[in-house]
């Protein structure tokens, strides 16, 4: 690996230049279960709206259960989201139905109640239109774009659940070659090959079975898998968490490399705040379903606004006794700490690049934060 | 400074269809009361199985082939299992790793936690037990030794060495075995004897104390004399055995403790039913009822998210000045150790390779291997590259003939492949396996990129003492 060859710059976007490669528009995702009185419906994500620009690694943090893997399984359609719109490269790849839904449902209910012939009207002409466009959404989401689904691959958190022990290292790489349409031995063989040398692995690794590797080996086979068809973009759903200290490093090390080598664009998701940090030129915090705060790297460490995103930075653990001794943790407690009773709050722009979720009240606090 | 344990040489392998894995080769240490010794190393170092080795749960494969663990006088490794359950959980308790598979799924929470204090609870038989241990542990222990020299006999036999002496002493103790049987039954008798005729006493008492409140002499309410009745019951029962109601009361007391709300409602949910963090406090309490002196954490964070790992390494520091406990902390996050420890010991295939305090294996890490545990970790402000440590981990069956982080390490010289490198003391607590120490060796400075994450971060810790500016 040319480990020496490379040297640390972070990349710098202007946003208003640059093209959004994913960008995600107020994207729900519920999940329900359950009838009746037992009906539960888990908001994982609720109307999270982005984007990621060509180049970038963006960086999604928060506490488990918060919605981050789901917010990924939806950009890669893995789950269909509820509502909101994900455009990849430009084309939208999947839209939800349930506010076309409701907007239906609101019409019927005019039509029962209302007199008003002008208002009826209108009405139904709103349930032709939604009905119109659920049917183009569903029809649109039915189709699989698939020459541009191939440009997305995701890399799965435990190495050892997502590699099939039943498929050699190449079968596996493979795969994703053949599922592609490419038909002759050599080409593969020679890819694969390739491929597993990015990654710093030998190809003398490619007959052997995943139970023969290390669990950082076995990471980079994860990720050889999903470098082999030219992915422009990359999921990564902590693809460290599983790991040792020590193979960590390399994991970041790597993918740090893959970037600037083939200017791939990462969503990163993770809840080690230390090592996103460290990788993600922006990153986004999520809290319950929702993006509390969204800025560049360095601008959310300096100033972080968000009282969650405070209370995430001063539980991190750092390697240095007298530091941890003097330090306190804050605690966030969602209730406590907003008064949303009279205004809802609207995530908005606070500085250049730098969102947060907040009322018209608290924009002006953290206005004031940011002057001091 | 108490020493409240002692390991000295200790050596562990385990027996495998492809060879023994050489899991703890030869380490020792000391662990003095009301301190933290973290135990830091990568996955496969052998840090679990020391903890497993003291607590005495190691699998059945396990060869321990030398070594002591000295607690309280005695040889852990050496009593009886008997001895053991004194022990085990009662003295030394420990934290797993994963709190999802460490509680039983189809257990309601309280019935988990009060299970010990019921189990353990028969008043009148640990009394009878005590008296007659003594007898016990005699017979036990001849027991054991005639097992011990039947395995050397079968080993020698193998070897075609000579055994006939062994056998002359398994004959000798064989004779003597009916009689401690006898010795120990008679003691149990005698023990019962006294035991139950005190109990019988109290118990005539009680009833008759229950016959005054029927008769009702102060023309009370009928429901009030009976609820003294029942309350009387009660306490009769208390004598002999920890009664349902007394465990949950004492349960609920330790839930409150390790910070969890509602601990009535939580007493009959299941584990599904809660967070990890909630899961880990609730392994925590079931430690806790039996009230340990020493408590083992097998990375008891490792499972957790940043926010509630922070929770219960508060949790558990709390706890540790209240109980005044003594705590092995097990873990490989090294950025955990520093708010949490006293001593720190590296281990690495096997072996501790640098122990220390807590200051000084952060600010003056001498050993190679903890320079890059040190260094293949981010903190906030770092920018540069990682130092990532190349390769793998040794293949413990075939463990290296030198220094075990020779292959992997840039620093090694020609003698790491050839001989182990000792313990070189640098100072009265601090002590490190590594060549690089010896006076002989090139003078080698630890990385540039660890002299200057510690500056920053004293120039961190000023700010934060000085304007008090804290995150929140």
């Amino acid at each position: 690996m040319e480990n020496s060859l490379y040297n640390y710059n972070k990349n710098e976007i202007k946003q208003s230049e640059a093209v959004p490669v994913v960008s995600v528009m107020n994207v729900k995702k519920h999940f329900k279960s359950g009838f009746g009185k037992r009906k539960l419906v888990v908001k994982a994500i609720d109307g999270v709206s982005f984007d990621i620009y060509r180049g970038e690694v963006f960086g999604l943090v928060g506490e488990s259960g918060c919605g981050k893997t789901t917010m990924g399984r939806t950009l890669i359609k893995l789950h269909k989201p509820t509502d909101g719109t994900i455009k990849f490269l430009g084309q939208t790849i999947t839209e939800g139905i349930s506010s076309n839904v409701e907007a239906i449902s609101k019409a019927k209910k005019i039509l029962r109640t209302e007199n008003d012939y002008i208002k009826k009207l209108d009405a139904k002409q709103a349930i032709k239109f939604n009905r119109k466009e659920i049917r183009r959404k569903k029809r649109d989401n039915e189709n699989s774009h698939y020459q541009l689904m191939k440009k997305m691959q995701m890399i799965f958190q435990d190495p050892i659940a997502s590699l099939n022990p039943r498929m050699t290292v190449k079968e596996i790489i493979a795969e994703g070659l053949r599922i592609a349409g490419e038909k002759k031995e050599a080409v593969i063989i020679k890819r694969v090959n390739e491929v597993l040398e990015t990654v710093g692995l030998v190809p003398e690794h490619a007959n052997r079975y995943p139970h023969e590797f290390s669990g950082g080996q076995r990471q980079r086979i994860g990720i050889a898998r999903a470098l082999v068809i030219n992915p422009d973009f990359l999921i990564a759903d902590e693809p460290i968490s599983a790991l040792d200290v020590s193979i960590q490093a390399q994991i970041i090390n790597l993918l740090n490399e893959l970037r600037k080598k083939f200017g791939i664009t990462i969503l990163f998701i993770a809840h080690d705040l230390s090592v996103i940090k460290y990788i993600s030129d922006r990153v986004g915090v999520m809290y319950f379903g929702n993006m509390v705060e969204l800025a560049p790297a360095d601008e959310l460490f300096k100033n972080p606004l968000h009282p969650y995103t405070k209370s995430l930075l001063s539980a991190v653990p750092l390697p240095d006794p007298n530091y941890e001794k003097q330090r306190k943790r804050g605690i966030y407690e969602a209730q406590s700490a907003h008064d949303y009773s009279k205004e809802k709050p609207v995530f908005q722009e606070i500085k250049e690049g730098h969102f947060v979720l907040a009322n018209s009240e608290e924009m002006e606090k953290y206005r004031k934060e940011l002057k001091d | 400074m108490n020493k409240k344990l002692t390991v000295e040489n200790l050596t562990i392998s385990f027996k495998t269809p492809t060879g023994q894995v050489k899991a703890v080769r030869n380490i020792s240490f000391d662990l003095n009361e009301g301190e933290t010794l973290a135990i830091v190393g990568e996955s496969g170092s052998g840090k679990s199985v020391t903890a497993r080795a003291i607590m005495g749960i190691l699998a059945g494969n396990k060869i321990v082939e030398n070594g002591k663990i000295m607690y309280d006088g005695e040889d852990l490794l050496k009593i009886t299992e008997d001895q053991y359950h004194e022990i085990r959980g009662r003295k030394i308790g420990m934290i797993y790793q994963d709190p999802m598979s460490s509680l039983n799924p189809i257990m309601r929470i309280g019935k988990q936690i009060t299970e010990s204090l019921i189990l353990n609870g028969h008043h009148l038989k640990n009394k009878i037990a005590k008296l007659y241990n003594k007898e016990r542990i005699a017979y036990f222990v001849i027991k054991r030794d005639i097992r011990i020299l039947k395995k050397k006999v079968l080993e020698n036999k193998k070897n075609k060495l000579p055994y006939k002496d062994l056998k002359k002493e398994i004959k000798k103790l064989k004779k003597e075995l009916p009689t401690a049987k006898k010795i120990m039954k008679k003691a149990k008798k005698k023990a019962t004897k006294v035991v139950m005729k005190e109990y019988k006493e109290q118990k005539a008492k009680y009833l008759e104390e229950i016959k005054d409140i029927r008769k009702n002499a102060d023309g009370l309410d009928l429901k009030v004399v009976k609820e003294k009745v029942s309350s009387k019951k009660e306490e009769l029962r208390r004598i002999k055995k920890v009664t349902k109601k007394q465990a949950k009361v004492q349960a609920i007391k330790v839930m409150q403790e390790v910070g969890i709300p509602e601990p009535e409602k939580r007493f009959k949910q299941y584990p599904f039913q809660f967070s990890g963090g909630m899961r880990q406090r609730i392994v925590i309490a079931i430690v806790l009822t039996a009230n340990p002196d020493i408590l083992i954490c097998d990375e008891p964070t490792t499972a957790l998210d940043v926010t509630i790992q922070a929770q219960i390494l508060e949790l558990i520091n709390s706890l540790k000045e209240e109980r005044r406990l003594t705590v092995i902390f097990i873990t490989h996050d090294l950025g955990v150790v520093a708010n949490m420890a006293d001593r720190i010991a590296v281990m690495y295939a096997g072996k501790i390779q640098e122990i220390g305090t807590c200051e000084e294996v952060f600010y003056d890490p001498r050993h190679p291997y903890t320079w890059a545990l040190l260094g293949s970790m981010p903190d906030l402000t770092s920018k540069d590259k990682l130092i990532a440590i190349p390769g793998t981990p040794p293949d413990m069956r075939f463990p290296p003939k030198g220094d075990a982080f020779a292959l992997r390490s840039e620093y090694a010289m020609k003698i790491d492949f050839e001989e182990q490198p000792p313990m070189f003391k640098i100072s009265d607590t601090h002590y490190a396996a590594s060549w690089l120490l010896h006076k002989d060796s090139p003078k080698i400075e630890k990385p540039f990129m660890l002299d200057e994450r510690i500056e920053r971060m004293k120039e961190m810790t000023k700010e934060l003492i000085t304007d008090g500016k804290q995150l929140i």
